[in-house]
């Protein structure tokens, strides 16, 4: 169970890497979910549970920086 | 009251880019947990969209919360087109905002829980910020929410 908890200030740098590389990453993942540390993606697809199913099997994190990856100009 | 801290980010436009135009795409994110039968999810970094009335929460995550069910309904954008569309449901969905310092009060927010997963998750008015002081200043890349 996730306890409340703030952000963890760590994660930063991913989300920094990921927004540096937005684009690439959106030809490379367009409009799917991404799990990421360490500067790698360790995991993508629409279903976000299945991808942090995936990542959570690959590194021993309590929580893995994720984002939907946007290809093009989405206006809401 | 607590202030929360978003975070204003960008990325570069590439399809611009290949038109010689250097463009870069802003976006205003927060960071929200949401409350599921025995505990809270993973933190979920948000859109904030001052455009959107209400939040929109993607298939399998409200799927694993503690939702109240209100009716069917349907969530459309800017294509005028049946076709551009997306089931959903309105419903109520508990969340806190958190910052890397501060945890705010449980919130309780009528959201759009769409019927699909690769949707991205949206922060709109109700029941958030509509409750809130939403201050942007952009220049200074700052920006917070006091809830």
């Amino acid at each position: 169970m996730t306890q409340l908890k703030p952000f963890p200030v760590e994660h930063n740098k991913e989300y920094n890497w990921v927004f540096a590389e937005y684009s690439k990453l959106a030809n490379k993942y367009p409009n799917r979910w991404i799990a990421f540390a360490n500067k790698k993606v360790l995991s993508s697809g629409k279903e976000l549970s299945e991808v942090m199913k995936k990542a959570h099997e690959l590194i021993d994190w309590d929580e893995i920086p994720h984002l939907f990856i946007e290809k093009g100009i989405h206006i809401y | 009251m607590v202030r929360i801290n978003l975070e204003i980010r960008e990325y570069v436009d590439l399809e611009a880019l290949e038109h010689n135009l250097n463009l870069r795409c802003t976006r205003i994110f927060g960071i929200v947990r949401f409350q599921k039968e025995n505990g809270w999810t993973e933190y979920q970094k948000a859109i904030v969209d001052t455009g959107s009335p209400y939040s929109v929460i993607p298939s399998d995550l409200w799927n694993e919360c503690d939702v109240k069910k209100l009716y069917p309904t349907t969530i459309r954008g800017i294509i005028p087109k049946n076709s551009a569309s997306v089931k959903a449901i309105m419903g109520r969905i508990k969340c806190i905002f958190i910052d890397e310092e501060r945890i705010s009060q449980i919130f309780e927010i009528n959201a759009l829980f769409s019927s699909v997963p690769n949707v991205p998750l949206i922060l709109g008015f109700s029941n958030i910020l509509d409750q809130s002081k939403f201050v942007i200043d952009i220049p200074s890349k700052y920006c917070c929410i006091e809830l």
